[in-house]
């Protein structure tokens, strides 16, 4: 079984800014999980200010479990979804300093007070209002992009030059390492840089500007100057505003100076999308842009969600730190798949000859309920193109198969075992098949699952079921009714279960409808493998896809339910 | 109710079948020793058949052991040798209501004088209350192994296999060393 091979030469290469980058990062990660980008490698940078983020602490803990399940059983087919966990995806992180005396403020940090403190303070003062100097980086650039950018890229270039200058620095550096792999994917012809943040908040929106223009100067200063970057393309998502929370108190902005406040979010993402559309330099240093945005469909409140998931009343502004945990979108789900399309599409000179930046759109279905709309979201507008693969599906019927897959697995693990692989296993042992799995392997595999579809944590002393990262997407649809949700009938997601937010699984295919699920899974799986013995963990999970990959999926059509469907109006650029 | 009704079938089936003989066989005591233990024989090897069907209707079950060990494999092992255990009160009944004829004064095709053949019949009253079930617990036995065998060889049935062999051991104990975990 392979695992990581670093030695060999990645042409993707994955930027993920802020908040909302962590997330999307987390979103491309399910996507290779579930075999959608097979056989290939992407080396991932993991952008934050804010080192303390729960969502980045998730998204490199979920990194670090890819890994142990990874293997190298995909085809590298754009139009086929692989195995489980079949791309190799190499981790590095950089996240500036800002948690030192001499570098938690922009006053400290450009050191104003060096030389002529009033000339500095003047000129400071002429670019940035006094509080966003003053204010505790710490926690990000708190929606403060025009100060985040100038930092962003300073930190970039910093890190490289210190990086080159010192060995000893250099072998710590991880953003070194990720610009020398990029580096060598232009000598070698071609190098894919697509980031990924939103475009309304502070580090991602800060850090999507200067990406281009930073990457290229950091392998600038490692070449010195020698290697023409001519074959580095650059793409990103725009990811307008897509969630709220609750407005800061007047004493919390009393407190901090500058806070992060999500009724500005709208005004953000439309300036900011109208710097991305009209700056000549910007134009000239992107190749594609995908442009996502949630429009008039009803917006999540992550605090609401949360309170009524965990049913404990809250109503803090959490902009950063420990406690920032937002659940997971479809939209950030979509941005994976901007990035997806724009590794898989076009050639290397396609690529060259683009000139000024392409705009990327797309609409979705949607339908009225009252007053609200409520999007249809199916395989294939996930997927950008249902080309057909190998087995004469196509890929969005393909990805349909895996999700389900994956979904029902990691929900019957959940449901039968309490998320613990290892005692699924000792049943399946009975049935005469046996795998060799290592223990950490297993412990990523059960962490994995739970992550997937659903967890169990104690809350004020009471078990509660939390909705995983894929019931999340459900519920970012505000609980999509009527199979408006990739066709899947709201039943699998848990709402009426007798424990709530167990998923229902076997609502997912036609044979375990209403039939013992259980019974239909052993028996499907000693059809499709018969007695295994002494197989690996990629091996068991193959084993897994190809039993689901035999049952029917259920699709539930919206339109059946008589619900009036209306199509949005597509847009191309 | 339906497994009542599959075996009461099936067991009229096997009666009649059994039953039958060719005009062409002489009535010897050797033939119809020999048609004793084919008759038995054959009676497991269709019963065999007839407990295929029952365990596998038995479900899968996966639990998580720390709530209930699993039950499944135990419950056709149970169904399948307390069966096993009920087959000479089987053949016993299918003998006193199908072969016995006390008009006729017939045991099968044997026409019995009790005063003059009190040696034959002590050889048949053997083939019929010692070796036949006996073959017909062998031959239930064996025509199972090799019939779940084929089930899960050919059909990919597995539930039937079960019973022989699960947890890598046959009969889920014997077995030469643990499967790798």
């Amino acid at each position: 079984m392979a695992k990581k091979d670093t030695t060999k030469t990645s042409k993707y290469f994955l930027v993920c800014a802020g908040g909302t980058g962590m997330r999307c990062l987390q979103s491309f990660v399910n996507m290779c999980a579930l075999g959608m980008f097979s056989g290939q490698i992407v080396d991932v940078l993991l952008l934050d200010t804010d080192a303390e983020n729960k969502d980045k602490k998730n998204a490199e803990n979920m990194v670090q479990k890819y890994e142990k399940l990874m293997n190298s059983s995909g085809d590298a087919k754009a139009n086929v979804a692989g195995e489980f966990f079949s791309t190799q995806i190499n981790l590095y992180t950089f996240i500036p300093d800002y948690s030192q005396d001499t570098s938690k403020q922009f006053t400290l940090l450009s050191e104003m007070l060096k030389g002529d403190p009033k000339v500095n303070k003047r000129l400071g003062d002429l670019m940035y209002d006094e509080p966003v100097q003053e204010f505790n980086l710490a926690h990000g650039y708190r929606g403060q992009t025009h100060l985040g950018s100038y930092l962003m890229y300073h930190a970039f270039v910093d890190e490289i030059r210190k990086a080159t200058a010192d060995d000893t620095y250099r072998a710590g550096s991880s953003l070194y390492k990720f610009i020398d792999r990029i580096k060598d994917a232009n000598n070698e012809g071609e190098a894919r840089i697509f980031s990924l943040g939103s475009t309304f908040g502070g580090t991602g929106a800060s850090s999507i500007p200067v990406m281009p223009v930073a990457i290229t100067d950091a392998a600038k200063i490692i070449t010195g100057g020698k290697v023409e970057l001519s074959n580095l393309n650059y793409g990103a998502t725009i990811l307008g505003n897509y969630f709220t929370f609750p407005s800061p108190s007047e004493s919390h902005k009393k407190k901090e100076g500058i806070v992060c406040d999500s009724q500005f979010f709208p005004y953000n993402a439309a300036l900011s999308q109208m710097y991305y559309i009209k700056d000549a330099s910007i134009l000239q240093t992107y190749k594609r842009f995908y442009f996502l945005g949630w429009g008039e469909f009803a917006k999540v409140n992550t605090e609401d969600y949360k309170n009524k998931i965990t049913g404990v009343k809250s109503s803090k502004t959490i902009t950063g730190g420990k406690a920032q945990e937002n659940p997971a979108h479809i939209l950030e789900f979509m941005c994976a798949f901007a990035a997806k399309h724009f590794y898989e599409t076009g050639k290397v000179d396609d690529l060259r000859k683009i000139s000024k930046t392409q705009m990327k759109f797309k609409g979705i279905e949607f339908m009225s309920k009252g007053d609200d709309k409520l999007p249809i979201i199916n395989f294939e507008d996930l997927v950008s193109y249902a080309s057909t693969g190998t087995s004469g599906k196509g890929i969005d019927e393909q990805f349909r198969e895996n999700v389900y897959s994956l979904y029902s697995f990691s929900s019957m693990l959940q449901e039968r075992y309490g998320g613990n692989v290892r005692n699924f296993l000792t049943d399946m042992q009975t049935y005469n098949c046996a795998y060799d799995i290592k223990e950490d392997e297993i412990e990523a595999l059960d962490y994995y699952c739970s992550y997937f579809s659903v967890a169990s944590e104690t809350i004020d002393g009471e078990d509660k079921l939390i909705p995983g990262w894929f019931s999340q997407l459900w519920h970012s649809l505000n609980e999509a009714p009527d199979g408006t949700f990739l066709g899947m009938d709201d039943l699998v997601f848990g709402k009426k279960s007798a424990k709530q937010w167990m998923p229902q699984w076997s609502y997912l295919y036609e044979e375990t409808k209403g039939k013992n699920p259980h019974d239909v899974f052993v028996k499907t799986f000693k059809k499709k493998v018969g007695n295994a013995k002494g197989g690996f963990i990629n091996n068991l999970l193959q084993d897994i896809r190809l039993t689901f990959l035999s049952l029917t999926p259920t699709v539930v059509d919206p339109e059946e339910r008589k619900v009036k469907v209306q199509n949005a109006e597509k847009v191309e650029a | 109710m339906k497994r009542k009704i599959l075996l009461s079938s099936l067991m009229t089936l096997v009666s009649i079948e059994t039953f039958a003989k060719t005009q062409s066989t002489p009535l010897t005591v050797q033939n119809d020793l020999m048609m004793v233990y084919i008759q038995a024989a054959c009676m497991g090897l269709v019963l065999s058949l007839l407990m295929l069907g029952i365990v596998s209707m038995i479900k899968y079950d996966l639990i998580d052991n720390r709530i209930r060990k699993q039950k499944d494999v135990r419950k056709r092992r149970v169904t399948f040798f307390v069966f096993m255990i009920l087959l000479p009160a089987i053949w016993f009944y299918s003998l006193f209501s199908f072969s016995y004829d006390q008009v006729a004064g017939t045991i099968g095709t044997y026409f019995v004088d009790m005063t003059q053949h009190a040696f034959v019949l002590k050889q048949l009253f053997h083939a019929y209350c010692v070796q036949g079930p006996f073959i017909l617990m062998i031959s239930y036995f064996l025509f199972f192994i090799l019939f779940s065998w084929l089930l899960a060889k050919y059909f990919n049935k597995y539930k039937a296999r079960t019973v022989v062999y699960s947890n890598f051991k046959f009969f889920g104990i014997i077995g030469k060393k643990e499967a790798k975990k």
